[in-house]
């Protein structure tokens, strides 16, 4: 697969990535062994395989490999990005619509209390930006990113990958 | 002993999975020696797994920096890549689809009965169906990454030929 393509579904994959990375209520389900981030990967596998060519060979493990990679990597500056944008711009006014939603949902029938109190934690001990948190957030998901994006591409290759059918043999012409 | 690429690979797959589980086993091993890289360490695993206390393993009193459904994911797939260091085992290949299923069925099914509250997973369920998809998902992951990883390095050694 061409690199242009690689790069533009790893930004698909991305973009997902990086809202589940910096955005407050989906960034829950990279609670669950980084979900959101194995999503992304997934997705955008599933993307470049929608996408080819029928009559191709389809994509290879490598191509699974750097889209899970890449998508990592554009989601976790994606996601930087869109963490700082909302401490910056939405601020306490964001988390306040959290923790009023978390009040009024009722959601102590559907969540565990220990998760619900976890919840709750997270809304109170909020602490204020500093340059250094934007790039701790940057460098870990520039680790993390890219390990489980990696991991979600090849999930991807292994759940999607069609069998390959034998290529048809060329046969000597007859005598 | 020359190891060929493949099973190069395949170690490095396993030190890399070891260090991950010494990661978050460390805190509670740690204990009280070293609170700032055991609280370096829980601070990192915070960013991808929930940690909440009634759901992690506890050694001396002190829980796992993940809960116990992500231990026994990561310690299975640690598992599974000691297995493929056997010779001949990282090299599979062929249509890996009903492994993955087989491998995410009864994990997706513990979760789906916690979120619907027909079935409550108990710990030993997370451990076993964590553990199970752990083992079984090193089996496609690890062959699929070598298999990956093998190609890009002949594709790039290609390239530098043709550059010359």
């Amino acid at each position: 697969m061409p690199a242009n393509r690689i790069m533009t579904y790893s930004l698909f994959g991305g973009i997902i990535t990086g809202a589940t990375i910096g955005l407050p209520v989906l960034s829950f389900l990279n609670c669950f062994c980084c979900a959101g981030v194995i999503l992304g990967g997934f997705l955008a596998v599933f993307l470049a395989m929608k996408d080819v060519d029928p009559a191709s060979p389809g994509i290879t493990k490598s191509d699974a490999l750097q889209l899970g990679i890449f998508s990592g990597l554009f989601g976790a500056a994606i996601g930087t990005v869109f963490h700082v944008m909302i401490l910056f711009l939405a601020g306490d006014f964001f988390l306040d619509m959290v923790s009023s939603f978390l009040s009024e949902a009722e959601l102590d029938d559907v969540l565990p209390p220990e998760v619900m109190d976890q919840l709750w934690g997270m809304l109170n001990n909020r602490e204020s930006i500093s340059v250094f948190d934007v790039f701790f957030h940057l460098f870990l998901w520039l680790f993390l990113g890219p390990l489980f994006g990696l991991l979600g591409g090849l999930l991807g290759y292994s759940l999607l990958q069609k069998p390959r059918l034998p290529m048809n043999p060329i046969l000597p012409p007859n005598p | 002993m020359v190891l060929n690429q493949s099973r190069r690979l395949s170690f490095a797959i396993f030190v890399g999975a070891f260090l991950w589980c010494a990661g978050f086993l460390a805190p509670p091993l740690l204990g009280d020696s070293a609170p700032g890289a055991s609280k370096g360490l829980q601070a990192f695993y915070e960013k991808i797994c929930h940690q909440i206390e009634d759901r992690s393993l506890h050694l001396n009193g002190v829980p796992f920096a993940v809960c116990g459904r992500c231990s026994s994911i990561y310690s299975g797939f640690l598992l599974g890549a000691a297995f493929l260091l056997l010779p001949g085992c990282a090299s599979a290949s062929g249509d890996f689809r009903a492994l993955a299923i087989l491998a995410l069925f009864p994990m997706l099914l513990d979760v789906a009965g916690g979120l619907t509250g027909y079935a409550p997973p108990s710990m030993l369920s997370r451990l076993f169906t964590g553990g199970w998809f752990g083992f079984l998902s090193s089996f496609f992951l690890v062959p699929i990454a070598i298999g990956a990883l093998e190609e890009l390095t002949s594709r790039n050694i290609r390239s530098v030929a043709d550059a010359r």
